[in-house]
């Protein structure tokens, strides 16, 4: 992290100060247009309406009586601290389970091979996640592939009620973010050299002291922007929740749809999304201060 | 002084391919053994053979009278430093030395004491809280060293640590580890493809070729007396020529010089002469020394690796004499003519 801190202060301090680089503006000029018609006016303008509401005369002015109604009915908030509960939860399962797949993928087998299963990997997100989502009902339902496997070899007499409840979300959730946290966590892994682990080795370190010390420390850059990638399509994903957790499950994506398409109140629908925005910013900036990285080496 | 390590027999196969093949040697305690070869000769191989990361496919490592068959490296009282050092990015240089300490559950103040005590052998102090990768090439060398030596190992490793740095660090860093290895005492197994780190640090060295053992030995008799034709033309610099048959005690070459040696073999095939071992001008009376005239093509400087070009008199044989850089042959100049004698001893036959 601070080789990178350190190459960027050199290079800030080479840079020409002072000087007017024509070429370099008109470089920007596009990507400032981006960013500011297509990322900051929208938001702004939602930013705006997240601030008024109709008066009596059909007027619009401003209040705080959109935000003022998430905190008073529990219901918005309690969804709210799920929703971040389980994204954060998703996320560090999503860890969990693909950790070692990255590693065997880039450390155990051959490259060649490795291509092969990356490719397979791949797949869920040929097929768009409305397929996928399909896909997990026919798996998890009543009447689905694992309730008939179940009590055909006896193990349950009568089906298990896995769709339409957390689990069946979570299982959704996972299975379409799970891809964003293998890829960066496979690059990191494949920059580090196998002599360092013979190394530790060398020094003592038993399988899990290496597991410990170097392979994660080592990959923590990897594995800090796979979690903001994962965290962030999980805490925004409005199919799986709404799809595969059914009535009971709630999901703060599912509050704003309700805000602006069934009750079509857009201020409110406007406040919940910057509510949500800025839930999610604040746990990311948390779990950057926590884990020590820095924003420029996991971007990099 | 006993031997700290033997191997017997120890060979290693990858598939079809034999990387080390029948290697037999031990080091005595103390000692400073290298192992010299050309690149892909498989000394790596054998170094890793010894740490445990490899497993031999015959033979046995023995280590203080301990075979180590199926002991694993973190097991085994050995350290290695490896050629491209494999410093841990992630940790300073403190944390990189104490990195091995921790595993043995020592207390932090003994970790601390003997970390401080390394650095400061190594010329490090001060360092601790650098970054590693902040370091100059020099600098990570000591670390990884200082690295492996504060595990007070039974042996050291060293897989050709030098390699990286440039000439004029590498010149220093040899003496600097010499003196280093006899301070601590530590036995130290040196690897490298530089003969003259082999020679200067060394107290014997063995050449490696194609995975097999040439020759063990001191590095003076290395030096003097190669046993094989492979060594006489890797260690030092060297003349060879091709024999095409001999004479009674006439050694013919394929471009038709001919000169005296009494040989103990039968058929020998090839010629070494070394460039330093030839006598400019050589004084009448002197015994057992072959003389002849010699014409020089060019003077090839280089400081006090100064040597002259030159055809042997009425041959196309070409030779190179090492040139003192005195007073005394400041005239020569091409084209001109010489008389040079070599004792012997110093013609080498294979
Ligand atoms: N894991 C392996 N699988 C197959 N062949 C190998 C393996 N490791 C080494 N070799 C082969 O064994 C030979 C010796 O390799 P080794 O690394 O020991 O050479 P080296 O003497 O250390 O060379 P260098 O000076 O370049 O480091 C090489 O031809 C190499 O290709
Ligand atoms: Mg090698």
């Amino acid at each position: 992290m601070s080789q990178n801190a350190k190459l960027q202060n050199t290079l800030q301090t080479t840079k020409p100060k002072n000087s007017f680089n024509v070429t370099l503006y008109l470089l920007i000029i596009p990507v400032l247009l981006w960013l500011v018609l297509l990322i900051v006016l929208p938001h702004l303008d939602l930013l705006v309406s997240s601030f008024e509401i109709e008066n009596d005369d059909g007027e619009m002015v401003f209040s705080l009586a959109n935000y003022i109604a998430f905190f008073k009915e529990e219901i918005y908030w309690l969804t709210f601290v799920k929703t971040a509960a389980y994204a954060i939860g998703v996320t560090a399962l999503a860890f969990i389970i693909t950790f070692p797949v990255a590693f065997y993928l880039t450390k155990v087998i051959s490259k060649k091979n490795a291509a092969f299963f990356i490719l397979l990997l791949l797949i869920p997100l040929w097929v768009g996640e409305l397929v996928t989502v399909y896909g997990w009902m026919v798996l998890l339902g009543d009447h689905g592939i694992i309730n008939h496997f179940l009590m055909a070899i006896g193990i349950v007499d009568e089906p298990i009620n896995m769709l339409y409840t957390d689990f069946s979300m979570i299982i959704g959730l996972l299975y379409m973010s799970m891809l964003f946290m293998v890829v960066p966590v496979m690059s990191t892994l494949e920059s580090l050299d196998d002599s360092l682990i013979e190394a530790a080795s060398d020094l003592g370190a038993s399988k899990w002291t290496i597991f410990r010390t170097i392979i994660i420390p080592y990959s923590m850059p990897g594995i800090v922007s796979g979690a903001i990638i994962v965290f962030m399509l999980v805490i925004g994903d409005y199919l799986a929740p709404n799809i595969l957790g059914g009535k009971s499950s709630l999901w703060f994506t599912e509050q704003i749809y309700n805000k602006f398409l069934t009750t079509f109140n857009w201020n409110e629908g406007a406040a919940f999304g910057f509510l949500l925005l800025m839930l999610s910013s604040g746990i990311i900036w948390l779990a950057l201060k926590f884990s020590g990285q820095k924003l420029d080496r996991v971007g990099s | 002084m006993s031997n700290i390590l033997e191997i017997k027999n120890l060979t290693k196969k990858f598939g079809d391919f034999t990387a080390v093949e029948d290697v037999n040697f031990s080091v005595k305690d103390g000692g400073f053994f290298s192992i010299l070869g050309s690149s892909g000769c498989g000394k790596s191989t054998l170094l890793r053979i010894i740490a445990g990361f490899e497993p031999e496919t015959e033979g046995e490592v023995i280590i203080r009278g301990e075979s180590m068959k199926g002991v694993p490296p973190e097991k085994r009282p050995v350290n290695i430093v490896f050629q491209h050092l494999a410093l841990f990015p992630m940790m300073n240089v403190r944390e990189n030395v104490a990195f091995g300490l921790k595993r043995l559950k020592l207390s932090n103040t003994e970790i601390d004491s003997r970390v401080n005590e390394m650095l400061s052998r190594v010329g490090l102090e001060g360092y601790e809280k650098k970054d590693v990768t902040a370091l100059s090439g020099g600098q990570k060398q000591r670390v990884a060293i200082a690295r492996s030596l504060v595990m007070k190992p039974s042996i050291l490793l060293l897989d050709e640590p030098l390699g990286a740095l440039d000439r004029k660090l590498r010149e220093h860093m040899k003496v600097e580890l010499k003196l280093l290895q006899r301070e601590i005492g530590t036995t130290f197994i040196y690897i490298t493809h530089d003969q003259s780190e082999a020679l200067v640090m060394s107290d014997e060295i063995a050449v490696m070729h194609e995975g097999r053992f040439e020759q063990i030995d001191t590095p003076r008799n290395l030096y003097k007396n190669p046993k094989t034709a492979f060594v006489a033309g890797f260690v030092g610099d060297s003349n060879r020529f091709e024999l095409s048959r001999t004479e009674g005690d006439t050694l013919i070459t394929n471009k038709g010089w001919s000169i005296n040696k009494k040989s103990s073999m039968a058929e020998p095939k090839v010629l070494y002469i070394r460039p330093e071992a030839l006598i400019i001008n050589p004084s009448e009376g002197l015994t057992d020394v072959e003389t002849f005239g010699i014409t020089i093509k060019t003077i090839l400087f280089d400081g006090s690796n100064t040597k002259l070009a030159t055809t042997v008199t009425g041959t196309t044989e070409e030779l190179l004499i090492s040139l003192p850089q005195n007073a005394e042959f400041d005239g020569l100049s091409e084209g001109q003519t010489l008389q040079v004698g070599v004792h012997i001893n110093d013609l080498k036959c294979y």
